[in-house]
């Protein structure tokens, strides 16, 4: 019989085995475990939509939310692609920082500020020197034909939007590495922080009509455009998805990086600099969030969004990121997903009559019950909770008896029925460990308020038998006692008639103790132990001698 | 700056005062059991949405007011609402042992979405609540926004009882001595005989209650009556200030007090003649770059409870 049990096993839980890379699953469990959660995540839309505006527009609703984007799309397709790789991006953002054991819910605030900086950045000197920027972009103004300077304002923008997202989120891991402030509080404020700068320099710089000028569609509209652009967003998209995979699979840094994430403290007795990971990790975290910024902000809106609170599309990633396991591969498979989804509702909304609005949040509810979902689902809750119930429900003998005769019944050549022979044995273990452990369970537990009831009334026999013998010694103890503190008395007065004779002799100039204070300090600093115990060994000899 | 202005800054003040107060003691009470609430801001959202449905939307509580204090009762429905939304989070950190972190921001996404949905179930772009429900000083100042009375209003009250109580718990009664030692030292609860889960469950109900509570009077005191299902990142700043406070009661109130003098005053900066040119959102970003000053300050001093964060594992004992 087995002794260990997986059910009563107690497993570790952290960050990342709650996120799941931690968790030996098979590719099916978690391919099935994301699907259901997208289904049900579905489901509460469907019902939310049902409430809203009855049965006979849902049918349709859901059909042309998965097939429109595809009716047409040479006017679609960029739109899809644009959606993908802000998906993408978030979402490998939020996955390198679970997959390092930290969790960057910062992306929105980082997004926001690599994404509007350089376009505030741009608007504002297009505003300025209007003309001098429509001769550097366009080869001829009027008919609006472009210049090869459209790709170096592209690469600027593209870099500055990295290097911006990546310093913000330098900010929470420079604050948690030195001054110990937990990440997931510093970059929630850094959200807030971001969202009211931007809406401030946004109105303060004025450039909310440039922004909607000719000029300024520049990279969404000649950059962007096309099989060009197709390619274009398809080779970011690719980079993104490619680097994630080689750092985490091939080079060092990935390596320390993973193992941190998978247990800190052995990472940091195998000599890796724990300090430096979280750095690295939320450097390269916030370059991610800063393209995903850049597609958000120059191709899909070209212009920074007014609104109430943070930008939820950096919210996103998290969800997408659970429903790719962390895996590079899986977070692509899972935004391709989402993508359609975000481009789907924005057609399908207006053919039904239906708020944008409305469309908006109940699609959103949908993908927060998927990452609840999620988190339930790898916290092992359908196995926790089975536990409990065999647990508190009794079980009886009858059940294994019944195991066991159709283990008898089964046919053990047939090699199909080998195998369920084989999962009913280990179920047969469980249940027998656990009856036993069960059993065992309650003995102790008997055996426990036994003995301590046992012990109880001996300590309480002791006390009253020993009570006369303590109380008849109380006195010598206390006297003990009264002799120590005598002694101690006697010893301070002794000291203190010695101090008295020395300063006595040094007063009447037997003893010359006097030496120039810069000499004494010279050699003190030089060689100090020896002078102190030179010192006393001094002061040891004229004792004697005067006694 | 006319005597107008003074007195709207210190209403803002008083009632930002209680919520921040209020908020940072949900997150001391849970956090002292040892749990970790980021879910503050979700649970605000759920209180604030309850109260302003049921001041503006339901019948029997709109007309039932006669004395207007008899919205106290609705005050508690909101918090009871925080607390039975509150066990998500506790069923998952506590009983599943989920990372807490986590199922807290999970708390904040959701509890937005479901207000914002709820809000559009409604067909409205926002929940008015009428103004004369706002209780202040009433028969001195008649309803009068110009008249200094009319700072002193509920919030302020209510803040004061739900202190002393706190204060009083904590120091006094063997329950807040549980909550403390469970997340000192769980393990030494645990070897009393007392069920440390069930002492965190109490706590973390405790602290969706409170939050509920602060969620109720922003969405009456702070923001106006005026309910868009948000509750502009108070929660967050809660929880800057409960770090701030180092987790106890009297310096919660006076850091609390800190942060919105400072929020009042960038909330009415543009109507103050002087400083109008300033854009009112660079203000608002003042209080949030503050408390992450006084995060990156105070954090490495202050230790908070040394359980903090850990799911109670009887067998590690």
């Amino acid at each position: 019989m087995k002794t260990k049990n997986s059910n009563f096993s107690i497993k570790k839980l952290s960050l990342s085995s709650l996120i799941g890379h931690r968790q030996a699953r098979s590719l099916k469990s978690k391919v099935s475990i994301s699907l259901v959660s997208i289904l049900a995540g579905l489901l509460l839309a469907w019902i939310t939509l049902i409430l809203y505006s009855g049965i006979g527009q849902t049918g349709s609703f859901f059909y042309s939310l998965f097939i429109l984007p595809f009716s047409n799309l040479k006017l679609n397709s960029i739109s899809l692609l644009t959606s993908i790789s802000i998906a993408v991006a978030t979402g490998l953002a939020v996955g390198f920082s679970f997959k390092t054991g930290l969790f960057n819910i910062g992306v929105s605030g980082q997004m926001l500020i690599g994404g509007s900086l350089p376009f505030l950045i741009i608007a504002y000197f297009a505003k300025k020197y209007n003309e001098g920027f429509n001769k550097f972009i366009y080869s001829d103004v009027a008919t609006a034909t472009t210049n090869n300077n459209v790709y170096l304002l592209f690469f600027g923008a593209i870099f500055a939007s990295i290097i911006f997202a990546s310093m913000f989120a330098l900010i929470p891991a420079l604050l948690k590495v030195f001054l110990n402030v937990h990440e997931v509080v510093s970059s929630i404020l850094l959200n807030w922080i971001a969202f009211y700068l931007m809406n401030s320099l946004m109105i303060g710089l004025d450039v909310r009509e440039i922004s909607s000028s000719v000029a300024f569609f520049a990279i969404a509209n000649h950059v962007f455009t096309g099989t060009s652009g197709i390619i274009m967003i398809a080779a970011i998209v690719f980079l993104m998805v490619a680097t994630y995979v080689v750092i985490f699979s091939f080079t060092k840094l990935g390596f320390k990086l993973n193992v941190t994430g998978k247990n800190s403290e052995a990472a940091r007795y195998s000599g890796m600099k724990n300090k430096m990971n979280t750095v690295y990790s939320l450097g390269i975290s916030g370059a991610f969030a800063g393209i995903a910024g850049f597609m958000f902000i120059f191709v899909s809106n070209a212009s920074v969004p007014y609104s109430y609170s943070p930008l939820a599309a950096g919210f996103d990633g998290i969800v997408i990121s659970m429903l790719g396991f962390n895996s590079g591969i899986g977070i692509f498979i899972a935004s391709i997903i989402f993508g359609i989804i975000q481009v789907g509702k924005d057609l399908a909304g207006p053919l039904n009559n239906l708020p944008k609005e409305f469309l908006d949040i109940s699609i959103s509810t949908a993908f927060y019950t998927i990452a609840s979902l999620m988190i339930i689902y790898n916290t092992n809750f359908v196995g926790k909770i089975k536990a409990q119930i065999s647990y508190m429900i009794n079980i009886s003998d009858k059940k294994i008896d019944a195991i066991e005769n159709k283990i008898k019944s089964l046919d053990s050549k047939n090699p199909q029925s080998l195998k369920k022979i084989q999962r009913l044995q280990k179920y047969l273990d469980i249940k027998i460990t656990q009856r036993e452990v069960k059993k065992n369970l309650l003995e102790s537990k008997k055996e426990y308020s036994n003995t301590r009831e046992i012990l109880v009334s001996k300590k309480t026999e002791m006390t009253l038998k020993y009570k006369d013998i303590y109380e008849s010694y109380k006195p010598l103890f206390k006297e003990l006692d009264n002799r120590k503190i005598r002694y101690r008395d006697k010893e301070i007065e002794v000291a203190k008639l010695e101090n008295k004779r020395n300063q006595d002799l040094i007063n009447s100039g037997c003893l010359d103790l006097k030496i120039n204070d810069h000499t004494f300090k010279s050699l003190h600093k030089s060689k100090k132990k020896k002078i102190t115990s030179s010192w006393f060994e001094y002061y040891d000899q004229i004792s004697l001698g005067v006694l | 700056m006319n005597a107008q202005i003074i007195i709207t800054i210190f209403t803002l003040f008083f009632a930002l005062t209680s919520v921040l107060a209020i908020a940072g003691f949900s997150g001391a009470v849970s956090e002292k059991s040892g749990v970790i609430n980021i879910g503050i801001e979700g649970m605000m959202i759920v209180g604030a949405l309850v109260y302003s449905i049921f001041a503006s939307q339901i019948d029997w509580a709109k007309n039932s007011r006669g004395a207007a204090l008899s919205q106290i009762w609705i005050f508690c429905i909101a918090g009871f609402a925080a607390m039975i939304f509150s066990f998500i989070h506790s069923v998952a950190c506590i009983i599943w042992k989920a990372n807490q972190v986590i199922v807290g921001t999970a708390i904040n996404l959701l509890a937005a979405s479901i207000a914002i949905l709820t809000i559009k179930f409604l067909q409205l772009e926002k929940l008015v609540i009428d103004s004369d429900w706002k209780i202040s000083l009433d028969a001195i100042s008649g309803g009068n926004s110009s008249h200094v009375a009319y700072m002193f209003s509920l919030p302020i009250l209510i803040v004061a009882i739900v202190a002393t109580i706190l204060f009083l718990m904590f120091k006094y009664t063997r329950l807040g001595t549980y909550i403390k030692a469970s997340g000192q030292n769980p393990n030494a609860l645990s070897a009393v005989g007392i069920n440390v889960n069930w002492i965190r469950f109490i706590a973390v109900s405790l602290s969706g209650f409170l939050a509920g509570l602060a969620g109720a009077i922003f969405a009456q005191y702070v923001v106006g009556g005026s309910f868009r299902g948000s509750v502009n990142g108070l929660g967050f700043l809660a929880i800057a200030i409960m770090i701030f406070g180092k987790w106890k009661v009297p310096y919660i109130l006076l850091t609390s007090s800190l942060f919105a003098i400072l929020y009042a005053f960038a909330d009415n900066i543009t109507n103050i003649n002087s400083l109008s040119s300033i854009p009112p959102d660079l203000s608002k970003v003042i209080p949030f770059i503050l408390s992450l000053v006084a995060l990156g300050i105070f954090s490495k001093r202050s230790a908070g409870p040394k359980a903090l964060g850990q799911p109670y594992d009887k067998s590690r004992r």
